[in-house]
């Protein structure tokens, strides 16, 4: 495909008009995309009663998995002396 | 310590099956004081009972150990007017989950979802009943109901040993009909073979839709034959369309070859619009650019490797366009071989997925989802309709997803402003994506999604976890 088009009778050009739309949607875009983000980051996740089930639902399921209930077991001594070092330091 | 008063649950047994089953296990269960109640005496009995909630549930069912008190607990804890849940049926001896949407009211016009346990709050009961309505009524009384007073369990609490008796399609067409009298909208209901039924909304009036393909003219080998991909896909379009009342927005790069304009020209005459493209890619800043040029009110943004199927594809995306609160449509969507290459977006633990991808043309799940307009998470920007006031609501696609998740992003972008997403079995096209196609995602694009939209893609409303059809040789074709 070397032959570009030069000119064609039912091009639209470019207007300012058409290039400001370009720009507005580009920058409710990133208002939208920031306002998203900022919601990622909220505790408070307007969540459906219906999605909350599933959410719940969900998590049941990994905790019922094998691969949670091995990690649970492998990291048991750990919690014993995270548990232990943090007792010690309360106690001083 | 004193116990605390188990809640009391009026239950009926609805419908023709096996109701001593059903009684028994009613009976069995525990957590709940549950009074079994005829269905012509319920109003009554409700008056005179403390019951709280009021279990409808379908002769033949047997309940999961805790349904009742499940249902009890949900419908207190959300304020729930009415509570549905996910079953299991049994065929020979495999076991099928039948996975049921969060409330869609779009699909409920169409197709009573709600299975067969279903628990109302005593005064939604009182409600319904005292219109004199019964279990064949329910799902309008949902569609009247505050949609987030409808609550899906998306747990197995009930199961059958057999499939439910479907009614006879004049039957369930007239309860379509009288649900969308009941709800106020202006429809037709026709039967569709083989025991679906489709809802046909009016066009109101015959706005302009403006049809924009971003190409850059390249050729393609479909059906054992090279075409340009772009001119084939306009060809079919003003050549199998049957809604006139069309613009077509090329937006062509600059190294799109001349006689690929020229041949556009030719097919689409006056109803083609070029818009130039010299940047570098991105395919949603070109569907931008195209949108900045178009003049109607409602914009289908198309690939260039497709080609049309059905006629009425744009007046079955925009009459749905035009329903209240529906916000983008998609349509079904092809591979060359016949299989099905987009039914809906799902989004589950933050990946974004096709819908029934390379699922023969005929299969289905246990409901019917794919011979039914319903909601969905997200569609594909492959084919899909948004009023141009939408489009410029949300900032269009996004261009820093130039290559990919544009559309996912564009869904949810369209969800969180109120609006739902509906996808319909009865726009059809071919789309002659590659089936092998590597994606090519960068990591940028794949985190900025992420990074707006994560915790929102770990849960899908409306499509289960279902990665295989229902076969009807391997079990019931469908419920509904």
């Amino acid at each position: 495909m070397t032959d570009g088009w030069s000119e064609s009778s039912r091009e639209s050009p470019r207007s300012r008009e058409s290039d400001d739309y370009e720009r507005e949607l580009a920058l409710i875009d990133r208002i939208l995309g920031l306002e998203a983000q900022l919601a990622e980051q909220s505790v408070d996740f307007a969540l459906t009663p219906s999605e909350q089930l599933r959410v719940e639902q969900q998590i049941a399921r990994m905790r019922g998995s094998l691969t949670w209930r091995f990690g649970q077991i492998a990291a048991t001594p750990l919690n014993i002396v995270s548990h232990r070092m943090g007792r010690r330091k309360r106690d001083g | 310590m004193t116990a605390e008063a188990e809640p009391r649950v009026s239950v009926v047994i609805t419908g023709g099956g096996d109701r001593a089953r059903t009684s028994a296990a009613v009976s069995r269960q525990r957590g709940v004081v549950a009074t079994l109640v005829d269905e012509t005496t319920v109003l009554a009995a409700l008056a005179s009972d403390l019951a709280t909630v009021l279990v409808l549930v379908e002769a033949g069912t047997t309940l999961e150990p805790g349904a009742l008190r499940r249902l009890v607990d949900v419908i207190h804890r959300f304020s729930a007017a009415i509570v549905y849940t996910d079953s299991t049926i049994q065929v020979a001896a495999q076991t099928f989950a039948i996975r049921r949407p969060d409330f869609s009211p779009l699909r409920l016009l169409a197709q009573d979802y709600l299975g067969d346990l279903v628990a109302l709050d005593v005064e939604a009961a009182k409600s319904l009943l005292l219109a004199g309505e019964s279990r064949a009524a329910l799902s309008g009384f949902a569609l009247r109901v505050e949609p987030s007073r409808v609550v899906h369990i998306p747990e197995p609490l009930s199961h059958r040993d057999s499939p439910a008796k479907v009614p006879a399609l004049d039957v369930r067409r007239t309860a379509v009909q009288r649900r969308l009298d009941d709800a106020g909208v202006i429809a037709e209901v026709d039967t569709v073979a083989p025991a679906g039924v489709r809802i046909r909304f009016p066009v109101v009036g015959t706005p302009l839709v403006s049809i924009i393909i971003p190409t850059r003219g390249s050729s393609a080998s479909v059906r054992g034959a090279d075409r340009v991909l772009v001119v084939e896909a306009v060809r079919s379009i003003v050549e199998t369309s049957s809604y006139a009342h069309i613009e077509i927005v090329v937006v062509a790069d600059d190294a799109t070859p001349s006689s690929v304009i020229d041949e556009l020209e030719r097919v689409a005459g006056d109803r083609l619009m070029v818009v130039r493209w010299s940047e570098t890619f991105n395919f949603s800043a070109k569907i931008n650019r195209g949108a900045a040029h178009a003049s109607g009110g409602y914009l289908l943004l198309l690939n260039d490797d497709v080609e049309v199927i059905s006629a009425d594809w744009i007046e079955t995306m925009l009459s749905l366009c035009q329903q209240p609160g529906i916000g983008m449509v998609g349509a079904n969507l092809f591979f060359e071989d016949g299989r099905r290459q987009h039914s809906g977006h799902f989004y589950r633990e933050g990946v974004a997925g096709h819908i029934a991808f390379g699922w023969a043309e005929d299969d289905d799940d246990g409901l019917g989802s794919l011979t039914s307009d319903h909601e969905v998470a997200g569609v594909t920007a492959a084919c899909a309709m948004i009023t141009s006031s939408m489009f410029r609501r949300v900032g269009g696609l996004s261009s820093l997803l130039p290559g990919n998740y544009n559309d996912v992003d564009l869904s949810l972008k369209v969800r969180t402003a109120g609006s739902r997403i509906v996808w319909t079995p009865w726009a059809r096209l071919f789309h002659f994506e590659s089936q092998t196609r590597v994606a090519t995602s960068t990591l940028s694009e794949s985190d900025r999604l992420r990074g707006r939209w994560g915790t929102r893609m770990e849960v899908d409303p409306y499509w289960s976890d279902l990665t295989a059809p229902w076969k009807s040789t391997e079990g019931p074709s469908r419920l509904l």
